[in-house]
């Protein structure tokens, strides 16, 4: 018995380690672009120009530094090679306004964020638990919303977001924002799985329906609150068109369209982009960090919880 | 199971609660999809505004043009979405099972997965012009510039989508796989008789949502071959927004094709579901 | 579920224990900000200035100032697009800023407002800021929508205030810069900058051939001057691809390797952008062999010729018979292969001299000159354009955007380009005054570059976008799978068949748009009648 229990752990701990493997080579290749992008924002625009491929910056590259201290020629010698290591983050900041562009982001961001966990929230409750005439029929349109084709949807946008009178502002910007059917579906997949012993005992208490929703149905949520923050606030950071359609006025770029600006008609200064693309991408990964306790628990789909 | 609706009270207050939702959700989608297909019946320029009022004929336009790149767009698009389907789920369930098998770092491997997902896929695209360029031609050949561009989709897919598989694993209770392996079922089985259709609801939500993403691809295209070499990436979403945005008085054809993409997506998952459905073993919820 | 609630009410206090010391160290911040003193000092300060910078958190103030009565103080604006932004390069930011006092001085009733709009979506930005509220008063614009916009009626017609302006007369300016802006009499545009398709030739390389050094001016004592390539370098295409057979360094036999990045010794005479080849590239060549691409409506492809045919030959023979170019690549257009010395020429507009500089940083000699005659062409050609300043048709303050117009499209607007840009001029006095030759001097790459704008056919002008997705699959195809064609495995059977496709499809292209156009102008002449038309 304890044998072969012994023989089964070990083969656990083979497989476990297989696994290991494979799953680092994955790593490896999710990384690899990312890693690409960290290395080309540190490199010198004369080195970016001859030398694309690199992860490292030539100059920092240990072959060259051996050529440079035998006195060969190297990339140590090339305009550019005494640099400060960050002066494409602090020039992208510096001229390129990289910061006024990350903080719009940021406020646009949080804005929808927070708008749409509230709203969903709410009607997500309503498709979970409530009855009402048209149920089936709102909620499929609501999911239907999903595959229209954006490009399509842009310009009558703008027309409502115009007609509005909001263009060039900021709830010109958020307003589109805030629908979210995949936010709803999202939700009431969760709010279906959680027991509905514990709101009827709410209920009993004298708790209202939003009581009910506040006090016990959203502390038992947050998984899936912060997965779908955590969602929304991507889409909403990544988001490029919609902006760039709605502003004119650069002090309210989000940071995709600002960054769009360092391209020129022909080519760009891609080092500099890059360091504004890593700036823009660290408030996200700090944000998965944060989330990720919740994030696999957060969402429900399987439609096996609670049976 | 499932308690019946009809026999609950009626509760008017929820429309309170779906109302913000709707509002936002009627202004921005509904009134500007009635918008959108008011311009697909009319000839229509970003700049002048309504033209003509032409009728079907836009629609006409994109059927029956002779060589129509309407079809040839379809066509890529479907291929780019049966290739999405198969990379992203045969990446991604499979990566979910081995990061749950995994001895050490799950928590940093999900890390590592989701970047693909939180970084702009205009810069993903730049980046992959290059890698890809130097693992060979296959961005350059009509043949596989479509497989090249699926490659980076799935790439940027397949960590998401993981984490939505190990959340649907997660949920799976530990008892069915000991009963499986008190009857002596090899894991082959237990995957085919246990987690498969566990995971029915998941995977009908990742392929659904993969569908409709990869139908709307548009940046990787619009970036990486801007339809190229010899059409052979022209996508839908680029030919509707070249037309919308490039060309002089064709936002009504534009609006048309989006429309047209529309029914032939609907008519997909319809029948995506139906596959599914038919195969049905547990219900959908409570 | 109870494990799930209770940690929460702790971790409830936590943060609100967290929220009260940040408050408090918000609160020291501000006060250690108030006294101007110690780094939070300079932290405060900073974000005083980011909330000015960031458009929301301004306008939020500018807003709060005006409900408590002040008044701003210019109260003219006046709004001007542009894709040249100051995030792009720090030139940039120095030239509009140098544009905005000088303006802003002589008119002290006038705020000028810039706005940056990315080149590739210029357009689609021009149509929703047109349908909205909020249009520019004055934009630079690209000759590639110039003639749309007009007919769309979205330009001011500028006949009244150049009849009223010496410096800005058509005779002020290079014929080929007057090209793109004018249709029937109409003046919807002033030319402020001029650009040209150009060889670049890597100039070290050459030096490196003492063969070739005939291709460089003479010194006054005779010698040659290694900073200079001569205008005519180039006699004709033959001679072309003696030369580019010449600067091909093969690094061991068969097939040309792309050369390695640091230092990389092999390189190729030449490389052809196939991946995207359409009529911009394609076109400068033609036009050196006698061909024009459309006529002067713009309604007509004209490039259905032989000699088109035997150009669309000699570049697949450079390519696969001589092979004297680097291989067709995607990622790497050829002027980022010229700029990383993989090759020893290349095309490019004559524009790219300065981002040239800047991303080499100044390492590599390099020259201009334009397209050597082909067999059916009479000198040296190219394809010209010059992109204009325009009012859009909803300016407010008209007066006050042409006298922006004027600063700009003037000699004085010229000479801050120069400053700031290094860049060159569509006006004829600019070339007189010894700036233009101290500019030379210093960027010797800059020489011919008059002479390569004025001896250019005008660049395609009508539905670029649309004619080149026609044009670029079919030369893409010719230019990738010539050996097919020429074994008669491909779609075509010759390139005189393919020239013949796209000619068709082009027409096809210009046909749907006249229809558009006439519409456009039944409904204008039904709604309002437009001016002198």
């Amino acid at each position: 018995m304890t044998t072969a229990r012994r023989q089964g752990d070990g083969r656990k701990r083979r497989a476990g380690l297989a696994a290991f493997l494979v799953m680092s080579l994955g790593a490896a290749v999710m990384v690899y672009p990312y890693a690409y992008m960290v290395g080309a924002s540190l490199k010198t625009r004369r080195e970016f120009a001859a030398d694309r491929h690199s992860l490292v910056p030539p100059r920092f590259q240990i072959d060259q530094r051996l050529k440079h201290a035998r006195g060969e020629p190297s990339a140590l010698d090339w305009p550019g090679a005494d640099w400060p290591v960050l002066k494409n983050y602090t020039d992208a900041i510096v001229y390129g306004q990289v910061d006024v562009f990350l903080f719009n982001s940021l406020l646009y961001a949080v804005v929808i964020t927070a708008v749409q966990l509230a709203i969903n929230t709410l009607a997500a409750y309503a498709f979970a638990r409530m009855s009402f005439r048209g149920r089936g029929v709102l909620f499929s349109l609501l999911l239907a919303t999903m595959m229209l084709p954006p490009a399509v949807l842009l310009v009558p946008q703008f027309l409502v977001v115009s007609g509005l009178g909001l263009v060039d502002s900021f709830m010109g910007v958020v307003l589109p924002g805030f629908a979210g059917a995949f936010g709803v579906f999202l939700l009431r997949q969760f709010f279906l799985n959680i027991p509905r012993s514990l709101e009827e005992a709410g209920r009993l208490d004298g708790c209202s329906s939003l009581g009910v929703l506040w006090h016990i149905v959203l502390p038992l949520s947050r998984p899936v609150l912060v997965t779908l923050g955590l969602f929304t606030f991507m889409g909403a950071w990544n988001s490029f068109v919609w902006p760039l359609v709605v502003l004119s006025d650069q002090a309210y770029y989000p940071l995709t369209v600002g960054l769009s600006l360092f391209r020129e008609e022909s080519g760009a200064d891609w080092p500099r982009i890059f360091a504004g693309a890593v700036m823009g991408s660290m408030p996200l990964i700090l944000l998965f960090l944060l989330a990720q306790r919740y994030l696999v628990r957060g969402i429900s789909l399987s439609g096996l919880k609670g049976q | 199971m499932a308690r019946g609706i009809g026999k609950e009270r009626r509760q008017p207050v929820a429309y309170l609660y779906i109302a913000p939702a709707l509002a936002v959700v009627l202004l921005f989608s509904f009134v500007s999809m009635g918008i959108s297909f008011y311009v697909s019946l009319h000839q229509w320029d970003p700049f002048q505004g309504k033209g003509q009022f032409v009728g079907g004929a836009n629609y006409a336009r994109a059927l029956t043009e002779p060589n129509s790149i309407f079809w040839l767009a379809v066509r890529n698009t479907l291929l780019y979405v049966v290739m999405a389907i198969i990379g992203v789920l045969g990446t991604s369930l499979p990566l979910a099972l081995l990061c749950r098998r995994a001895r050490y770092g799950q928590s940093l491997f999900r890390t590592l997965y989701f970047l693909p997902s939180i970084t702009p896929m205009v810069v993903i695209s730049l980046i992959w012009i290059w890698l890809l360029q130097r693992m060979g031609a296959i961005m350059d050949r009509s043949q596989t510039a479509l497989l090249s561009i699926a490659l980076v989709g799935i790439w940027q897919a397949s960590g998401y989508n993981m984490l939505l598989f190990l959340a649907g694993l997660n949920e799976i209770p530990q008892e069915y796989y000991e009963a499986a392996r008190v009857d002596g079922a090899s894991r082959l089985q237990e995957f085919r008789h246990v987690t498969l259709p566990l995971l029915r609801n998941t995977l009908v939500f990742v392929t659904v949502m993969v569908i409709i993403g990869a139908s709307q691809v548009f940046t990787q295209a619009y970036v990486m071959t801007r339809g190229g070499p010899q059409r052979s990436t022209e996508v839908m979403a680029l030919q509707v927004f070249k037309n919308a945005f490039s060309y002089a008085g064709q936002m009504g054809y534009a609006s048309a094709m989006a429309w047209l993409l529309f029914a032939l997506l609907f008519v997909f998952i319809l029948i995506q579901m139906r596959v599914f459905r038919s195969r049905r073993i547990y219900d959908e919820s409570s | 579920m109870d494990r799930a609630v209770r940690p929460s009410g702790r971790r409830t206090r936590r943060r609100l224990l967290l929220a009260a010391l940040a408050v408090v160290l918000l609160g020291w911040i501000g006060a250690n900000a108030a006294t101007g003193r110690g780094p939070w000092a300079a932290a405060g300060r900073y974000a005083a200035d980011l909330f000015h910078r960031a458009g929301p958190t301004r306008d939020l103030g500018r807003r709060l100032q005006r409900a408590a009565g002040r008044r701003p103080a210019r109260p003219i604006q006046l709004r001007v697009w542009d894709w040249w932004s100051p995030s792009t390069t720090e030139d940039y930011a120095r030239y509009f800023g140098e544009v905005e006092s000088i303006f802003e001085a002589r008119h002290p009733d006038v705020d000028v407002v810039f706005q940056a709009v990315p080149f590739t979506n210029y357009e689609q930005k021009l149509a929703t800021g047109m349908l909205g509220d909020n249009p520019p008063d004055v934009f630079q614009c690209s000759v590639y929508w110039a003639e749309g916009l007009y007919q769309r009626g979205m330009l001011r017609r500028l006949n009244d205030f150049v009849a009223r302006t010496p410096e800005l007369q058509d005779e002020q300016f290079m014929l080929p810069a007057l090209y793109h802006s004018r249709q029937a009499g109409h003046i919807f545009g002033i030319p402020h900058i001029v650009d040209a398709a150009s060889l670049l030739w890597n100039l070290d390389m050459i030096r490196a051939e003492p063969a070739l050094h005939d291709m460089f001016e003479r010194r006054p004592d005779g010698t040659p001057d290694f900073r200079r390539i001569r205008f005519d370098a180039v006699r004709d295409w033959n001679h072309f691809r003696q030369i580019a057979q010449r600067l091909t360094k093969r690094d061991r036999a068969e097939p040309l390797q792309a050369a390695a990045g640091l230092g990389g010794k092999p390189h190729a005479g030449f490389a052809l952008d196939a991946y995207g080849m359409g009529a911009r590239s394609f076109m400068p060549w033609a036009a050196a062999n006698g061909v024009r691409f459309q006529d002067r409506a713009g309604r007509r492809a004209q490039f259905d010729t032989p000699a088109a045919a035997d150009t669309l030959q000699f570049l697949a023979d450079l390519y696969w018979k001589h092979r004297v170019c680097s291989p067709f690549r995607r990622e790497l257009t050829s002027h980022g292969q010229f700029e990383s010395g993989e090759v020893a020429c290349a095309m490019a507009g004559t524009w790219s001299g300065k981002y040239l500089v800047r991303d080499t940083q100044g390492w590599m000699g390099f020259g201009m000159t334009a397209f050597p005659p082909g067999p059916n062409g009479r000198g040296y050609k190219t394809l010209t354009w010059a992109n204009m300043m325009a009012m859009s048709s909803r300016c407010r303050v008209p007066e006050v955007a042409w006298e922006y117009i004027r600063l700009i499209c003037g000699l004085e607007g010229s000479l801050l380009r120069l400053k700031h840009l290094n860049q060159n001029s569509p006006r004829l006095d600019f070339y007189e005054g010894d700036a233009w030759a101290r500019e030379v001097r210093q960027r010797p790459y800059l020489a011919n570059v008059r002479r390569i704008c004025a001896v250019g056919d005008p660049l395609l002008h009508t539905q670029v976008q649309a004619v080149e997705d026609e044009v670029q699959p079919i030369l893409e195809y010719v230019l990738l799978n010539w050996p097919e064609i020429e074994a008669g495995r491909g779609s075509f059977r010759n390139t005189q068949e393919a020239i013949h496709l796209a000619a068709e499809r082009v027409n096809e292209v210009f046909r749907r748009y006249d229809r558009t156009i006439r519409s456009w102008d039944r409904r204008r002449g039904r709604l309002a009648r437009p001016e002198g038309k």
